[in-house]
């Protein structure tokens, strides 16, 4: 595993290029007044306007998180403002995204009775507290980012019903926790054994609401990586984000990452449960990419994450100096494996440049990017960035649709107009 | 040692086991209401939730039909955030919350909740 300290997140002041480079073409004093663009802005008044139709929100503090984008109060919803992804590759605890399916969730946490089951095909069932966790297995760390399956589902069009967030249903936390290997081992798994469930404690309020579950076949729940995190960033979860264990699944969605974990049930059969066969399908083609309407379409379990990449300094309808360095700077991931490296284009994607790496702070994490523009002519110019993975996968230049809004990862475009200094 | 001082040294010698036991648990579990281990403390945690309980009206109507039926178990900002939506993805939708969650959704009032949510639905898209 990756082993990160949490205080080797980059600090958003530090840049990649050197600073030499900057001071010599005031790129720095440049740069700092362009953060005023429109777009995905918080205005003083508390309100927000993500840029598709019906896009007002408001902001919203939650117990232990910072002001977030209200999508719904009841099971809560809340997206991390976007500004807040440039103050470096790891997401606060307070700026966390936060995302509840089912509405019974418990507001109280007593950590002395707290107990964790594993149950199903294995040796003998076994109940973990929580002094277990922390004390008979060795703890591990990781960084990595969670993404919500539909983040970023309000830019789909044709638009479909779902939680419409802007892209701020992610982020990248350093999970400390134990290998959920070792608790399977130290419990016995059985030969047979298929798949893994894991349950958490919210609960519906109709008894008829399906408990939300669940599956991993038992490689993946066995490959080392996947861990049980009871520390994020350094502290302990936000009860929003899952205090006091969460499951951990680096480089897949977030609907894997069941929170408030409290039983992990080994399964002989494949999960058929409503969570692993109804919702969260994507269609199985390349990229989740399908027509509206398309018929006979192979549906699977959403899984592996897609590269991303985003311009976190600028917004659309930024002015930058004319014949001036403008620094340019973002943050990319490559999904299910590490970043290969992040491409840049300032004239929509007809010349691409490689932009300057920051340093690595874990395969399946945020890394930030930089490059310094310099328009040499007035007028608008179309920014934008590529992210393409250590396997080769590059983000497509045109959007996917499927009907649950899912794995958006289409190249970002920020607009910019360059005006004479 | 006559009986007295034989009762009260064995008394004292169950507190003490008793009392060091607990001392041993207070040990593991840390300060009451908390666990530690390898570097790692976890406090017990509780919070207070806002309700989400604003309704769209409580009339005898299909306001608040939707009022008792679909904000059960979410908010109202849960529709007022969709897009524009067709009737029958309202619909489908509807049908859904009543056929898989559960919600207690007579078959007759499947009608009234599609159009009170349509229409409310196309208003927000104005604002």
């Amino acid at each position: 595993m990756t082993t990160n300290g949490p205080d080797s997140s980059a600090s958003s002041n530090s840049s990649i290029i050197s600073r030499r480079d900057l001071l010599k073409t005031a790129g720095l004093l440049g740069a700092a007044g362009i953060f005023l663009g429109r777009g995905t802005t918080a205005f003083a008044s508390n309100l927000v306007d993500l840029p598709f139709a019906n896009g007002e929100r408001s902001l919203a503090r939650f117990p232990q998180k910072s002001d977030l984008i209200l999508l719904r109060t009841r099971p809560p919803l809340l997206e991390t403002p976007f500004d807040r992804f440039d103050k470096g590759v790891f997401t606060s605890n307070e700026d966390f995204y936060v995302r509840w399916h089912l509405p019974a969730i418990p507001t109280s946490i007593d950590v002395s009775t707290y107990k964790l089951r594993i149950d199903g095909h294995i040796k003998r069932p076994i109940e973990l507290s929580l002094g277990d966790v922390l004390n008979r297995f060795n703890p591990v760390q990781m960084a990595a980012v969670n993404q919500c399956s539909g983040n970023s589902r309000g830019f789909f069009a044709p638009r479909v019903p779902g939680g419409q967030w802007g892209n701020g249903a992610m982020g990248n936390a350093l999970w400390r926790g134990v290998a959920l290997k070792e608790i399977l081992n130290h419990a016995g798994i059985q030969p047979g054994a298929v798949q893994v469930r894991f349950g958490g404690l919210d609960e519906g309020e109709m008894p008829q609401t399906p408990h939300f579950l669940k599956s991993l076949d038992i490689e993946h729940a066995m490959n080392g990586e996947v861990m049980i995190a009871y520390e994020m960033n350094g502290a302990p979860l936000p009860m929003l984000n899952g205090f006091p264990l969460r499951l951990v699944v680096p480089g897949w969605y977030a609907t894997y990452w069941v929170k408030m974990l409290s039983h992990i049930e080994v399964l002989d059969r494949p999960d058929t449960n409503y969570w692993m066969k109804t919702a969260y399908l994507i269609p199985d083609t390349p990229g989740a990419n399908m027509h509206p309407g398309q018929k006979n379409v192979t549906m699977v379990p959403i899984n592996r994450m897609v590269p991303r990449s985003f311009i976190t300094n600028l917004r659309n309808g930024a002015v930058v100096p004319l014949r001036q360095r403008t620094i340019v700077r973002g943050i990319a991931f490559g999904g299910d494996t590490g970043l290969g490296s992040v491409m840049f284009s300032s004239d929509g994607g007809q010349h691409w440049s490689s932009a300057t790496m920051g340093p690595d702070r874990g395969k399946y994490g945020f890394r930030q990017w930089e490059f310094a523009f310099d328009p040499a002519s007035p007028g608008e110019f179309t920014l934008m960035a590529k992210a393409i993975n250590s396997d080769g996968v590059a983000q497509p230049l045109a959007p996917n649709w499927n009907p649950g809004g899912f794995m958006r990862n289409v190249v970002e475009s920020v607009r910019v107009r360059a005006a004479g200094a | 040692m006559n009986r007295h001082t034989r009762y009260a040294a064995l008394l004292v010698a169950v507190i003490t086991i008793l009392g060091s036991d607990a001392m041993v648990r207070q040990a593991q579990a840390g300060a009451p209401g908390s666990v530690g281990g390898h570097g790692v403390e976890l406090h017990s945690e509780s919070i207070t939730l806002p309700l989400g309980d604003q309704t769209f009206g409580k009339s005898a109507g299909a306001e608040g039909l939707v009022s008792t039926r679909c904000l059960l178990c979410h908010s109202q900002e849960m529709i007022d955030t969709q897009p524009l939506l067709t009737k029958d993805a309202w619909r489908a939708e509807i049908k859904k919350m009543q056929s898989t969650y559960g919600c207690p959704i007579r078959d007759d009032e499947v009608q009234g909740l599609v159009d009170f949510v349509s229409q409310r639905n196309a208003s927000e898209q104005q604002r």
